[in-house]
């Protein structure tokens, strides 16, 4: 075999493995889009920038917090299970922390950000919203206007399989962020 | 390189000298056959290279540009699949001049950079097409694995430079220094990830070290390493020792491994570890020279054993490059390079600092020792410059020593007349120093 057949096969192997990478990751947020159980969580939008993949949408929760447990101890950093129930109105409030993920789809993967009394307060693994780069603005401002008259009607809905947990929309006033900006203007 | 440069100019005065009947042109032509052609194919060959690696880093930098620009209207499936457009394509480009074994440095330059910034800007893509919110981290780190074949597959030093700043930024990113991390362990990762890059930096070096591929890669190795350093030990807790004698013990460990394997470079741009271990040594000293710095230790004092004990990587790391200085040291000493050795001092003078110090709990005895090493610095540049006759050298002495003035001033009591005559002292002394010079050199022409 020749030093170039050698170095083709190698580069094959590498270039496989880097399509892998990145079509390992579409199939995983497919699979979870397609049977994943939905969840809605009630949001506060703003409006950071992200240099490398464009401006989105930073999304902050009402949901956030889980009570402390007794001997149930986590630190800063702890990646744990939260489990999510259905309030009465139908968004989604995060009950408890596991350590092992259920067998069912009502936990989302979370990471602990601090202990604060009898709160653990944590991180969802969605806390932002990809846009245009001259929409995001909008929709922020769409929402602080929302707010200022006392609506609280900004949601994304959340599919959640298999301890994966995949954003799918953002929500304003009952519509998708984008079909509310169009009828907005 | 010095050869080429003398004959272009003697080539460009030969017109005139025949012209004005100095030189026959039988003579002319005798010394154009004796010198032979200008070599200009190195220079030619660098340039076409730095254009193919440019024209790939902005293509890759547009790309990302243009794609980090959302593109909401498109549907997920057809977004998914751009996402994936520019690695397909850059696979394309490398497995074609993989293919065609292409020996020009440019293709394999350029293929090489596109190919990691593609692979940034798919996963990029992907991440923002599902709304993941990782951090860079966590986006850099299977980037940065995936791109390392390509330095080896391509022969791409440009992919190799790209990796080792993707190691900080994947190292500023994830906040590995000693406060984040307990035992100050996780540090050591940004020196594991860059170790699989030396059997490049040598398979480079290996046909001639001073030639312009490991040359470049040397001066990126030697400006990473000083960043990097900082990852372990500064930061957090970790005692002031450790980077006051660590700092020190790398920039000697180049300047004595520049001297010991790459010491016949022709100019200080062939001697990168030696030139950029030098400057680091005279900045590590400059700092040592504040009495504030010294004075900073009594706050760590009672906490001295407890920070070595809870970053024992930090303090790993300053004693490997405190031993690696002192048998380099030895290295030079036996070759008889002892001149070197001015410079290879400073970790062992910063040593003995840190020990007067604890023993004398006096800030000024070691701050003194070091304006002292400054001094001798100063006078070694000087000297130096005056004997080979080059005028940089003999500045950088007198730079030293205005540098020390500077500094004293601030943190000294002394009269403004004191201060303006030390001032003029030192301009004066630029200006003798550049008059000695240049009648030494005049004195040395035939």
């Amino acid at each position: 075999m020749t030093r170039r057949a050698v170095v083709l096969g190698l580069f094959a192997v590498l270039a496989v493995a880097q399509l892998a990478a990145s079509v390992g990751m579409i199939a995983r947020q497919e699979l979870v889009l397609r049977h994943g159980r939905v969840y809605k969580f009630r949001a506060a939008p703003v409006d950071p920038f992200d240099a490398l993949r464009g401006r989105f949408v930073a999304l902050g929760f009402e949901s956030n917090t889980v009570p402390k447990v007794e001997g149930f101890v986590v630190a800063h950093g702890d990646r744990v299970y939260a489990l999510v129930e259905e309030d009465a109105d139908g968004f989604a409030r995060l009950t408890g922390l596991v350590r092992q993920r259920p067998p069912d789809d009502a936990a989302i993967p979370v990471t602990v950000n601090y202990t604060y009394r009898a709160e653990v307060r944590l991180e969802l693994p969605f806390d932002r919203y990809y846009l245009e780069e001259d929409i995001a603005p909008e929709a922020e401002a769409a929402y602080r206007q929302r707010a200022r008259e006392g609506n609280r009607d900004a949601y994304v809905t959340v599919r959640v399989w298999k301890g994966h947990a995949v954003l799918e929309e953002l929500y304003v006033g009952g519509k998708p962020i984008l079909e509310f900006l169009r009828e907005g203007k | 390189m010095m050869r080429n440069k003398g004959v272009r100019w003697l080539y460009g005065e030969l017109p005139d000298l025949v012209r004005q009947d100095i030189l026959s042109a039988d003579a002319a032509e005798t010394l154009r056959g004796h010198y032979g052609p200008v070599e200009e194919g190195r220079w030619r060959q660098m340039a076409v290279t730095i254009s193919g690696v440019l024209g790939a880093l902005l293509i890759g930098l547009g790309i990302i540009f243009v794609l980090a620009y959302n593109w909401s209207a498109l549907g997920r499936s057809v977004r998914t699949a751009l996402s994936l457009a520019p690695l397909l394509a850059a696979q394309g480009l490398a497995a074609w001049v993989l293919w065609r074994n292409q020996p020009s440095a440019a293709w394999r330059e350029g293929a090489g950079v596109m190919l990691a910034l593609a692979l940034v800007a798919s996963v990029a893509l992907i991440q923002q097409t599902y709304h993941v919110s990782s951090d860079y981290d966590e986006l850099l780190l299977p980037c940065l694995l995936l791109a390392l074949p390509v330095v080896y597959l391509l022969g791409s030093s440009a992919v190799a430079v790209l990796y080792l700043v993707g190691v900080l930024a994947w190292a500023g990113a994830a906040d590995v220094t000693g406060a984040s991390d307990v035992k100050g362990t996780a540090s050591l990762a940004v020196w594991l990830l860059a170790i699989p890059l030396a059997p490049h930096v040598w398979m480079a070096a290996r046909a001639d070290r001073y030639a312009l591929r490991p040359v470049f890669l040397m001066w990126a190795v030697a400006l990473w390493a000083g960043v990097a350093l900082a990852f372990v030990v500064v930061g957090g807790d970790v005692d002031d020792v450790v980077p006051m004698v660590g700092y020190p013990a790398l920039y000697a460990v180049m300047v004595l491994a520049g001297a010991v394997w790459f010491g016949r470079g022709a100019s200080l741009w062939r001697r990168p570890f030696e030139t950029v271990g030098a400057a680091g040594v005279a900045v590590s000293a400059y700092v040592l020279t504040f009495r504030d710095v010294w004075d900073d230790l009594a706050y760590h004092d009672r906490e001295l054993a407890a920070a070595l004990r809870n970053y024992p990587a930090a303090a790993a790391v300053a004693a490997v490059l405190v031993l690696a200085s002192l048998a380099l040291a030895g290295v030079c000493l036996w070759r008889r390079r002892p001149w070197r050795l001015v410079l290879g001092a400073a970790p062992a003078l910063a040593l003995l600092g840190v020990g007067i110090f604890y023993a004398t709990r006096s800030a000024s005895a070691p701050a003194w020792m070091f304006n002292a090493y400054m001094l001798a610095l100063a006078a070694a540049a000087l000297v130096t410059g005056f004997r080979q006759r080059r005028l940089a050298m003999a500045n950088l002495g007198v730079l030293l020593v205005a540098m020390l003035m500077v500094a004293r001033f601030f943190d000294s009591e002394m009269g403004f007349l004191v201060k303006g005559i030390a001032c003029i002292a030192a301009g004066a002394g630029f200006l003798v120093t550049n008059l000695v010079v240049h009648r030494l050199r005049r004195r040395a022409m035939p």
